[in-house]
């Protein structure tokens, strides 16, 4: 389960201090599929950030899993990160100098997986996403779907808990947008947790529970049946 | 993972020709000057190393002083080595050398060797010099013995066995048949007694006087232990005083030895090589100073690129973070990837150092081969330097990208790396090392030229030199007048040495000095046709006759009757004379030449111009080294083909070999010149390096600046204005660099030219033409990227965000 109480983010540059979160106290158990909404500056990918263990709170406490995160070092943070949490961006951030199959093997390998198992763990996921078969290509040489798929083979390789999806869609097409949700919705059916970042309601449709977030502050919070 | 840092290491290289291009050959160029002056410098360093009692080996020089004048000089008489191991239990064995020249016959074969050194027998007990035939104890103990070196040995006899053979050896004191008794392995480059002949020092009539004076043999002492040579070096100075009588140095008069350690002569002795000219450390340090800027410059091309490219590989950290990577990780992938560029650099580098070693090896006057790189010590060097090179080109790039925040550059925060200003110093760095070597180059370049164009007092062109001995000495009428019988040869003389460089040194005396006051002069004996064939101009009395040679001695030894000097005008006022009083006064240049001053020449460079015009007196002696000849200049080949035929019909024995005096004038300044064209094309390469690097970064900067170049546009902006921006801070940076570079080359060149006496002064301009020369190259290279980025369409450019 994660749990946050009173998360405060505040921005500090030279001229003007920005509050990007402002007493976010939310709970998300095991196997939940949670959607979080909102106008551009509310504080939406800030919080996906904390909740991602990519950032720190200023404030508050954060529970992952049973322990406080909140004043961990970057170091540490990594430590955790690992296995743990798998990310999937809009603009797909693959490392374009690496293969299909070189870029879902990349958290393996910081994971130190046994070469054996890595294979059969990559191919796994490669299968699982449809992607087997473009294995040897390069990320430009895909569609955007098939470059989010790949994406997705590389959140899930290491079988996290957790899948932090920051506006998963927002870069394709309204297919290849259905085929991603799809694949999300079979995951969390798996047992994993999702947590995404989204401006779009249909996508926010596949979720259990949305989340809205105004200026900082959850405003409503809407379950589906 | 390793297998993965590689992989994209090589596909980033791949991908990014233009960048890899840069980097890689810039970083090979750099390496190849490294290599090439590091053989350079190394060689210098590791003179007379391979003596394996090198330790324990001195060089005896000679340190004398006559009414206040001290001499130095590399040689000494025959006494010094004998009497020290007789005198000095803490010396085990003495040599004495003498550097000669020598024409061999054997058979039909006839060569002129110039590198005849006659020995004592000790030689290969103090020295290592491989014996491969012959017996080390007598191969030269017994009068006219020669030992051969390997090369010589093959010449002569090819693969037959040369030991027991018999040579006919035409040497200055005479004609005789020498037996060979050994073969030595050839001379090693990097040793200071050169030789292709070793011949039997008690072959030599003064072998068998031991004197003090008639100081020409270079004398060497096997030490019992190193530790001795403190000891020993204090109390020479003292045992000469108890011979002053036998030395006839009296009151503050006084002779003496220094004792050199022997790996200390080449680089460090006050007084010259006695085979060759020595090294000179400040040369070792000019260059290698050179091979580490230059070095330093291709490197900084590579901590630039890579840190501005580092904005394109921010997403790849931040994702390689997320993942879970560790910084100490990502910081090993791009210490990895500098280690796989450096190392692709060196072996780049290698190949073009062993393409570019001929050519390096005209310009540095050595003989260097690509096998010293195959050396176990040599190749740990060129890895070492691989690994240093690696670890100063990586460590920042590594660095900044390690450094950045993933959810920063995830999400395109990431516009600029934020070490601006470090690359920026970086540039300035660059082009101040470039600037400085270019001004440094024009300052040589100048005073080379000055050298060159300097009014000497005698006439350098057309003159030809011919080595001569005493059977040429013998027919020198019938030649000169042989010569003659060609218009194109206008006048004939012979003389002790070239008036190039005069270095015989004399005691001189006005006859109503006391006896025992002298002045030290420098003297050259001459024929009666001296002054006219160099086109000395007399200002006071007349020139020599052939009536005054009548008087003078015709042999070595010989006492003549009644001596004409011509002095020059230093030597007038040394005396105390104008030139119109000196004429018709008596003087005297030691014992046996007494006489007057007949007439007064200007001065003339017979030196280095880095020493003041001294006194000089020239007087005439039946015997000499040299023929000079003064052509017309007119049909040259012609010329020196009648003369080779005359010669050849006159002097069968001796070979016709002719050098022309400028050439000989220009051997005065080698190191200068090579120095010289050593700086020229270290600037160059410097520049270009550069200028390569800037190269890259404007293209890089350029792209990044791409949406405010389309933004400008779209608001009105010109093509020249948005070059201008763009080139404005690149040049900005170059002009720094020439303000700090200025001054210090103008530290380092003026320091340079107090070597010299006769020296330009520094000239303004230079600064000038060194900064339009940067600027210029440098606008160059920066608009050839902002004219294309400004030229680009801007709805092009404002679509790449």
């Amino acid at each position: 389960m994660l749990r946050t109480t009173n998360l405060q983010k505040v921005f500090t540059t030279e001229e003007v201090e920005t509050t990007a979160l402002n007493g976010i106290d939310m709970e998300i158990k095991d196997g939940e599929f949670v959607a979080i909404m909102g106008p551009s500056g509310c504080g939406k990918s800030t919080l996906l950030n904390i909740l991602g263990l990519l950032d720190n709170p200023s404030e508050g406490v954060y529970d992952f899993y049973g322990t406080d995160v909140s004043k961990m070092s970057e170091r540490q943070r990594a430590q955790i990160r690992k296995g743990n949490i798998g990310f999937v961006f809009q603009s797909f951030n693959l490392i374009d100098e690496l293969t299909v199959y070189e870029n879902v093997e990349l958290p393996l390998l910081y994971l130190k997986t046994p070469p054996n198992e890595r294979k059969d763990r990559v191919e796994a996921a490669l299968t699982r996403m449809n992607m087997m078969h473009r294995r040897n290509h390069f990320p430009q040489q895909l569609s955007g779907g098939q470059q989010q798929r790949t994406a997705i083979a590389r959140a899930v390789v290491a079988t996290p808990k957790t899948i932090l999806a920051d506006e998963p869609t927002g870069n394709l097409d309204s297919k290849n947008g259905e085929e991603v949700m799809n694949l999300l919705r079979q995951l969390n059916e798996g047992g994993t947790t999702i947590i995404m970042v989204t401006h779009s309601p249909y996508d926010a449709g596949f979720a259990h529970r949305i989340v809205n977030l105004f200026d900082g502050k959850i405003v409503t919070e809407k379950v589906h049946v | 993972m390793i297998k993965n840092y590689f992989r994209i290491a090589f596909r980033n290289l791949w991908r990014n020709k233009t960048f890899s291009f840069i980097t890689v050959f810039g970083l090979a160029v750099g390496l190849t000057c490294c290599l090439l002056l590091f053989m350079y410098v190394s060689h210098e360093l590791s003179y007379d190393n391979f003596q394996q009692k090198a330790d324990r080996i001195v060089r005896v020089t000679m340190e004398y002083s006559l009414d206040g004048n001290v001499g130095k000089a590399p040689v000494t008489g025959t006494k010094v080595a004998p009497e020290f191991v007789r005198a000095f239990p803490e010396v085990e064995a003495g040599v004495r050398l003498m550097n000669s020249s020598a024409i061999v016959r054997h058979g039909d074969q006839r060569f002129n060797e110039k590198r005849v050194v006659y020995a004592d027998s000790s030689l290969f007990r103090v020295f290592s010099f491989g014996l491969l035939k012959g017996n080390p104890q007598t191969a030269l103990a017994g009068p006219n013995q020669l030992v051969l070196s390997k090369s010589t040995a093959r010449k002569y006899f090819g693969t037959e066995d040369p030991l027991g053979k018999v040579v006919r050896v035409d040497a200055r004191r005479g004609e005789s048949d020498y037996t060979i008794t050994g073969v030595v392995e050839d001379a090693p480059l990097n040793s200071q007694i050169k030789y292709d002949i070793l011949a039997s020092f008690s072959t030599l009539d003064v072998s068998k006087r031991e004197e003090w004076w008639s100081a020409n043999y270079a004398t060497y002492l096997l030490l019992r232990t190193p530790e001795a040579l403190a000891g020993l070096k204090a109390k020479v100075p003292g045992y000469m005083k108890s011979k002053s009588a036998e030395t006839e140095m009296v009151g503050n008069n006084y002779l003496s030895y220094n004792l050199e350690p022997l790996r200390r002569v080449h680089l460090h002795s006050e007084v010259e090589g006695n085979f060759e000219p020595n090294g000179d450390l400040l040369y070792i340090y000019i260059f290698g100073s050179i091979a580490v800027l230059i070095l330093i410059i291709a490197c900084v091309n590579y901590v630039n690129l890579a840190t501005t490219r580092a904005v394109e590989r921010a997403q790849e950290v931040g994702v390689r973070k997320v993942m879970g990577a560790l910084p100490t990780q990502l910081f090993g992938q791009f210490i990895g990837e500098s280690i796989i560029i450096t190392f692709i650099a060196l072996l780049l580098g290698l190949l073009l150092s062993s393409l570019a070693l001929p050519l390096f090896n005209q310009l540095s006057d050595r003989q260097f081969s690509f096998n010293q790189w195959l050396e176990p010590a040599n190749l740990l060097v060129v890895v070492g330097i691989g690994v240093v090179v690696s670890l100063i080109a990586g460590i920042y790039p590594a660095l900044v990208l390690t450094r950045y925040q993933p959810v920063r550059v995830l999400k395109g925060h990431l516009k600029t790396t934020g070490a601006g200003n470090f690359r920026r110093t970086l540039i300035v760095f660059q082009f101040a090392i470039t600037a400085f070597l270019i001004i440094s180059t024009f300052v040589v370049q100048n005073q080379l030229k000055y050298i060159q164009n300097k009014k000497l007092g005698y006439d350098k062109e057309h003159v030809v030199i011919l080595p001569a001995d005493r059977q040429v000495g013998e027919k020198i009428q019938a030649l000169k007048s042989e010569f003659k019988q060609n218009s194109s040869v206008q006048q004939v003389s012979m003389a002790y040495e070239s008036p190039v460089f005069v270095k015989g040194g004399y005691a001189m005396r006005r006859s109503d000095m006391p006896e025992d006051q002298y002045k030290m002069v420098a003297g050259l004996p001459v024929d009666e046709d001296f002054v006219k064939t160099m086109g000395l101009r007399i200002l006071a009395g007349s020139d020599l006759t052939r009536q005054d040679m009548q008087l003078a001695p015709v042999m070595f030894g010989d006492t003549a009757n009644y001596y004409h000097f011509i002095i020059n005008e230093a030597a007038a006022k040394e005396l105390g004379w104008t030139p119109q009083q000196a004429v018709g006064q008596k003087i005297d240049m030691g014992q046996n030449r007494k006489g007057e001053v007949k007439a007064v020449v200007e001065n003339f460079h017979f030196a280095s111009m880095r020493d003041k015009i001294g006194p000089l007196v020239i007087f005439p002696e039946g015997y000499g080294n040299v023929v000079l000849v003064k052509l017309s200049g007119s049909q040259l080949t012609n010329t020196l083909q009648f003369m080779e035929n005359k010669w050849n019909t006159l002097i069968p024995s001796r070979p016709f070999e002719y050098e022309f005096l400028d050439q000989e004038f220009n051997k005065l300044y080698a190191t200068e010149t090579r120095t010289g064209r050593i700086f020229s094309v270290f600037a160059f390469l410097s520049i270009f390096l550069a200028c390569l690097g800037l190269f890259g970064l404007s293209a890089y900067t350029t792209a990044l600046r791409t949406k405010e170049i389309g933004i400008r546009k779209v608001l009105g902006a010109s093509i020249g204005s948005i070059v201008a921006l763009l080139s404005q801070e690149f040049l900005k940076l170059v002009l720094i660099a020439i303000v700090i570079a200025s001054p210090l080359a103008w530290y380092a060149m003026d320091r340079w030219l107090q070597d010299f006496t006769y020296r330009i002064d520094i000239p303004w301009w230079t600064f000038l033409v060194a900064g339009v020369l940067a600027v210029g190259v440098a606008l160059l290279t920066v608009s050839i990227q902002s004219i294309k980025a400004a030229l680009m369409n801007p709805v092009k450019s404002l679509k790449t965000e």
